[in-house]
C-alpha cells in the first residue's frame, strides 16, 4: 500500500494537479456539512472534471485501499458528506450543467452539481415545473438530493425525489460506469434498481449524470397562512383536512419558539404570541384551488384559528415559503448549538408525536422548537443547547433516545428525508428487523468488497 | 468585540450553507474556504488552535469583499461583518507583532488617513495630474504600455479629482428662527476629494428642506478604512475626533457614503470599553443618519419639475446588507416627478468595488464588475443611482468597459439636480 503522499501524487496524475486540494485551510474547510457536532478532515479533495477521472480514482482506491466520499454542497443534515478517516473527498458541486429539457418527453439530463433552486427555475422557464424542494434549495445539488431522496414543503401531494429520478448514470465502487433507466414512462425489466441507487447515501456510487421526470406546471396556486393558540388545533386541523380527503400541496407546521425565531429574520409580521401555525398551499386547476381552499379555511376555522391570511400575489406567497425553508437555521439565533431530527409518524398519529415531543422536552428541561412538514407526519424537533454544557448534553442525548423509542412505537420512523449517515446509524439497528439489515449489507459488499465508497454511512 | 462574545458568534454559526449562494467570492471560485461557512469555520479553527495565522488564511479573509451579502442571507443572525472585523484586527496585531504590516499599509493607514490635509494634499495633485492636461499626454504618449496591465487599469481607474469643494468656510448654513433640526454633514475622506459635489448637493437639499446645516471644514477620516483593515486603534482615535466634532453641536449627523455610515453606526460597540466616549459613541450611533434613510424618514419637498428619464438603483453592499437599509431609497427614487424607476437585477449583489479591493484583487473585482454591468444593461436605465463613492468609482470604471454607460450619479445628486430644473423653471435636461 502506497502511503497517503504517494497516493495523492497519484491523483495529480489523473486529475491536473490544482483540482487536487490538500492545503490546511482547504481541509478544515470541507470537514463539515449541516449536520451539528460532527467533524473529520480528509487527507484530501479532489474536483473531477470527467466520469473517466471518477473511475480512475475509485480504482486507485481499490487499489491502495484509502476511502472515498462524495460531496455536493455540503447542507445534509445526518453527516453523509463528512469525511471519513483518511478519505478523499470527490466534490461534484463544479458538475453543474443543465444538460437538456426535452419538452416532449417532459424529461431533464442534468449534471449532478446544478442547485435544485437553479434547476427549478429553468424547467419554469419553460412552463415545467420540478416539485421536489428541500428548505436548503437555494444552494443543495440534484445529486445530494438523490442520495438523500430529499423531500420538500410539496412532498405531501407530489411525493420526494425518488418520484422524479427516471435514469442515473453513476460512477460503480470498482470504477464500472453503469447506465441506469432511461426516458420510458414504464419499465419493468429486472429488478428496480432505481430504488435501491436514490437514498444510497453516497455509499453505492457517485451520480455523473442524472434524468430527472417534469410535469406540467399548475395553472393555478393560493397560499395562505393559520394561527392558531394551541398545538392541538393545528395538528387536529391537518389531521382533519386529510380526513377529509384534500391533498393539498403544501402543509408546513411551525411552533411558537419556531414563529417568534423565523419573524425575527425574515419580518413579514408573523405574530410573535401565536401558539402555532400552518402554511397551505393548494395548486392545481383554478377551479379546484378555490374548491379546496374555501373547504381548509372551513376546516382551519373551525379549529378556531385565530387568523387565517391569503397571499395576494406570487412575490407574497414565496415570501412566506422562503421564511418558512428559513426556519432551521432561524432557530439558531437562540442558542449557540442546533440539533435537529427528523422524527416521521404516520399521519394520523401527528398529534401524539407533536405532544411527545413537548412532554419530553419538559421531561428533560430543554429548550426545543419544533417545526415540520405537517402534511407528511414528519416533524424535525429541534434541541437548542450548548455543546459546551456537558450535562445539557448528557440529556439530550436521553431526550432523543426516548423520543425515537416513542416515535417508533407510533409505528413511525427515524429519517423522513434526512437519511441515516453517520447520525442515526445506532438507530437504525433497532428499527430494522435483522434479515433486512443482512440484505442492505450484502448489497454493498457485493458492489463495494473493499468498502472503500463512505465507509462507516448508514452502518458499519 | 470580545474574545468570549467573538467565540459565541463563531459557534452561532450552524454551518446550513444558506449564505453560499449569495457569496460574491464563492460565485467565483466554488471553493469552501471562499465562503462565508468556510471563512467563519477557519475563523472557528483559529480560536480552537487547531490552525496558525497563516498565509492561507490571511489570503482567505483578504478575498473576502465585506460586503456583507452574507448577513442578509443567513437566517440564524450570524454577524459576519463583526466577525470578520474582529479577525482582522487579530491578524493585524499577529504582523505587528511579528513586524510585519505591510509598509504600503503602514503608509495608509497609519499616515494618509489620519489627516485629511494629507489625502487632500495628494487630491491636488492629483487633480494638477489631471487638470494640467499631463493625464492625457500620459495617456496618448504610449508611455503607459510599459507598464504592466495592472497598473495602466489602476490608471483608468481613478476617478477625476472634483475641486468645487463646498462652501467649508460657511460652517453652517440655512440658519433659520423655524429650523426643523439642526443637522451635521459629515463630509468623508473619500467623497470629500473626489465628489465634493456630492457633499454640495447633501447640503443644498438639506438646507433647501428647512433644515440647519453644520458642514465643519477639516474633517478627518470616519475611521472605516483603519477598522476594517485591523488597526483598531487608529480607528477608535479617528472615532473620537469625528464625536468631538458633532458632539453638542446637531441633533442628527448625516453621512451620504454608505461605508463610513455602517462604520459610524457602530462606534458605540467600537468604543464601548472607553468609559469616557462610551456615552458619547452611543449617542453618535444612535443619531447618524444615511441622507437617503434620513429623507425616506422625515419627508422632503417633491421637486416641481419632472425628469423624463429611466432610473436604475445599485444597492452599495454597506447600506443594504451592513445597515438593512434597502427600501428607503427606492421609496425616495419613486416618488420623483417624472422619472420611470426601473429595477436591477442582482441589484444587491457587490459590484466589486469593495473599498480598495478594486486595487488589491482586481481581475476577481472585474468579474464582478462586469456582471454588473451586464444587469444594468438589463434595465436600460438612462441615469445608475447608488450612496457610496467607492461604488460610484467603480461603476463610472465599468462604463469605460462597456459599451452601455448609464450616467452614474448619487441619488441626493439627482434630487438636487431635480430642485435646480424647477428653481431655473426650464423643462429639458
Ligand atoms: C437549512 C436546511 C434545510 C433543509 N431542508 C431539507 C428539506 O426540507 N428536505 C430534505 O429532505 N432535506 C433538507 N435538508 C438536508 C439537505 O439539504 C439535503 O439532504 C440535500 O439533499 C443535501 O444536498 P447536498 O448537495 O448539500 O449534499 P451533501 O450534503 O454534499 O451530500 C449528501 C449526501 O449525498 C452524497 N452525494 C452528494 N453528491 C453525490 C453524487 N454526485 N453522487 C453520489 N453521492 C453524492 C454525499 O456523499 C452525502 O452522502 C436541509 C438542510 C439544511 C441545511
Ligand atoms: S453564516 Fe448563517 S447562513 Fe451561513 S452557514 Fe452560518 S448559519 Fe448558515
Ligand atoms: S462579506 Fe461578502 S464576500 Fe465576504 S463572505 Fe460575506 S458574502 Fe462573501
Amino acid at each position: 500500500m502506497l502511503t497517503m503522499k504517494n497516493a495523492i501524487n497519484e491523483l495529480k496524475k489523473i486529475i491536473a494537479p490544482e483540482k487536487v486540494l490538500t492545503s490546511r485551510e482547504d481541509m478544515l474547510s470541507y470537514a463539515y456539512d449541516g449536520t451539528p457536532l460532527l467533524q473529520q478532515l480528509p487527507e484530501a479533495v479532489v474536483i473531477p472534471e470527467t466520469t473517466e477521472q471518477i473511475s480512475a480514482i475509485l480504482r486507485l482506491a481499490n487499489r491502495e485501499g484509502f476511502p472515498v466520499v462524495p460531496r455536493g454542497s455540503g447542507t445534509g443534515l445526518s453527516g453523509g458528506a463528512i469525511p471519513v478517516r483518511g478519505s478523499v473527498v470527490i466534490l461534484m458541486s463544479d458538475w453543474n450543467q443543465i444538460l437538456e429539457i426535452d419538452k416532449a418527453n417532459l424529461t431533464a439530463w442534468v449534471q449532478p452539481g446544478v442547485r435544485t433552486q437553479d434547476f427549478q427555475r429553468a424547467a419554469q422557464e419553460q412552463g415545467l415545473f420540478y416539485p421536489p424542494d428541500p428548505g436548503s434549495q437555494a444552494i443543495c445539488t440534484i445529486g445530494g438530493n438523490v442520495a438523500e431522496n430529499a423531500g420538500g414543503l410539496r412532498g405531501l401531494k407530489y411525493g420526494v425525489t425518488r418520484d422524479y429520478v427516471m435514469g442515473v448514470e453513476m460512477v460503480l465502487p470498482d470504477g464500472t460506469v453503469m447506465m441506469n433507466g432511461g426516458k420510458n414512462v414504464k419499465n419493468v425489466a429486472g429488478y428496480n434498481l432505481r430504488d435501491l441507487i436514490v437514498g444510497s447515501e453516497g455509499t453505492l456510487g457517485i451520480f455523473t449524470r442524472v434524468l430527472l421526470k417534469l410535469i406540467p406546471k399548475p395553472a393555478a396556486s393560493k397560499t395562505m397562512l393559520a394561527l392558531f393558540d394551541s398545538l392541538e388545533q393545528a395538528a387536529q386541523s391537518v389531521s382533519d383536512i386529510i380526513a377529509a380527503h384534500i391533498i393539498p400541496c403544501t402543509m408546513e407546521f411551525l411552533d411558537a419558539t419556531t414563529i417568534r425565531c423565523v419573524e425575527d429574520f425574515a419580518h413579514i409580521g408573523l405574530p410573535t404570541d401565536a401558539g402555532a401555525l400552518l402554511l397551505l398551499e393548494s395548486d392545481g386547476h383554478p377551479g379546484q384551488v378555490a374548491d379546496e381552499s374555501a373547504k381548509m379555511e372551513e376546516i382551519l376555522k373551525r379549529n378556531k384559528a385565530t387568523e387565517i391570511k391569503v397571499a395576494r400575489n406570487d412575490a407574497e406567497a414565496d415570501r412566506l415559503k422562503t421564511a418558512r425553508r428559513a426556519a432551521f437555521s432561524a432557530l439558531a439565533r437562540i442558542r449557540p448549538t442546533t440539533i435537529l431530527e427528523d422524527a416521521t409518524v404516520p399521519r394520523s398519529e401527528l398529534a401524539r408525536l407533536v405532544n411527545t415531543v413537548t412532554g419530553l422536552a419538559a421531561k428533560y428541561d430543554l429548550m426545543v422548537g419544533n417545526f415540520g412538514h405537517a402534511g407528511d407526519g414528519n416533524m424535525h424537533p429541534t434541541v437548542l443547547t450548548d455543546e459546551r454544557d456537558k450535562d445539557e448534553m448528557e440529556r439530550v442525548e436521553l431526550f432523543f433516545n426516548e423520543l425515537y423509542e416513542e416515535t417508533l412505537r407510533l409505528g413511525g420512523t427515524i429519517t423522513g428525508e434526512h437519511g441515516v449517515g453517520l447520525a442515526k446509524k445506532k438507530y437504525l439497528e433497532k428499527m430494522m428487523s435483522r434479515p433486512e439489515m443482512q440484505v442492505m449489507r450484502s448489497i454493498k459488499k457485493a458492489l463495494d468488497p473493499n468498502n472503500i465508497l463512505n465507509p462507516g454511512k448508514i452502518f458499519s | 468585540m470580545s474574545h468570549s462574545a467573538y467565540y459565541d458568534q463563531l459557534l452561532n454559526c450552524m454551518h446550513c450553507g444558506l449564505c453560499l449562494p449569495v457569496c460574491p467570492t464563492f460565485s467565483i471560485t466554488g471553493r469552501e474556504k471562499d465562503s462565508p461557512r468556510g471563512r467563519i469555520r477557519l475563523m472557528k479553527s483559529v480560536a480552537d488552535e487547531q490552525m496558525d495565522i497563516s498565509t492561507g488564511y490571511m489570503e482567505a479573509l483578504d478575498f473576502c469583499l465585506d460586503c456583507q451579502a452574507c448577513v442578509s442571507a443567513c437566517p440564524a443572525g450570524v454577524q459576519y461583518g463583526d466577525l470578520l472585523e474582529h479577525a482582522r484586527e487579530e491578524i493585524y496585531l499577529h504582523q505587528q507583532k511579528e513586524g510585519r504590516v505591510h509598509w504600503f499599509k503602514k503608509l495608509t493607514l497609519g499616515w494618509l488617513f489620519t489627516r485629511q490635509s494629507r489625502l487632500r494634499a495628494l487630491g491636488m495633485a492629483m487633480a494638477i495630474y489631471q487638470k494640467s492636461g499631463l493625464k492625457f499626454l500620459v495617456e496618448k504618449s504610449g508611455v503607459l504600455h510599459l507598464f504592466p496591465e495592472k497598473l495602466r487599469e489602476w490608471h483608468r481607474l481613478m476617478p477625476d479629482v472634483d475641486m468645487k469643494r463646498p462652501p467649508v468656510s460657511v460652517a453652517s448654513v440655512g440658519k433659520k428662527k423655524k429650523a426643523k433640526m439642526r443637522v451635521g454633514i459629515v463630509s468623508g475622506c473619500v467623497q470629500d476629494i473626489f465628489f465634493s459635489s456630492v457633499n454640495r448637493d447633501t447640503l443644498e437639499v438639506l438646507a433647501g428642506n428647512g433644515y440647519e446645516v453644520y458642514l465643519p471644514p477639516d474633517q478627518n477620516c470616519c475611521g472605516s478604512v483603519a477598522g476594517h483593515n485591523g488597526d483598531t486603534e487608529t480607528a477608535r482615535e479617528l472615532a473620537r475626533q469625528l464625536i468631538d466634532t458633532f458632539h453638542g453641536r446637531v441633533d442628527q449627523i448625516i453621512i451620504n457614503a454608505a461605508g463610513c455610515g455602517s462604520f459610524m453606526k457602530k462606534y458605540d460597540q467600537l468604543l464601548a470599553a472607553d468609559s469616557a466616549w462610551a456615552e458619547k459613541a452611543r449617542w453618535f450611533a444612535q443619531n447618524t443618519r444615511d441622507i437617503m434613510e434620513f429623507l425616506d424618514e422625515n419627508g422632503f419637498t417633491p421637486p416641481e419639475n419632472a425628469l423624463d428619464k429611466k432610473v436604475t438603483y445599485h444597492e452599495p453592499c454597506h447600506l443594504s446588507h451592513a445597515q438593512q437599509i434597502k427600501e428607503a431609497p427606492r421609496r425616495v427614487l419613486k416618488q420623483l416627478p417624472g422619472i420611470s424607476y426601473v429595477e436591477l437585477p442582482e441589484a444587491g449583489w457587490c459590484c466589486g468595488s469593495a473599498g480598495v479591493y478594486n486595487i488589491t484583487h482586481f481581475e476577481d473585482s472585474m468579474i464582478l464588475l462586469d456582471r454588473k454591468m451586464k444587469n444594468l444593461k438589463k434595465t436600460e436605465a438612462d441615469i445608475v443611482v447608488t450612496g457610496n463613492p467607492g461604488c460610484m468609482i467603480q461603476l463610472a470604471y465599468g462604463n469605460k468597459r462597456s459599451a452601455f454607460q448609464p450616467e452614474v450619479l448619487h441619488p441626493v445628486s439627482l434630487i438636487n439636480r431635480l430642485y435646480k430644473k424647477s428653481a431655473e423653471g426650464n423643462n429639458d435636461d
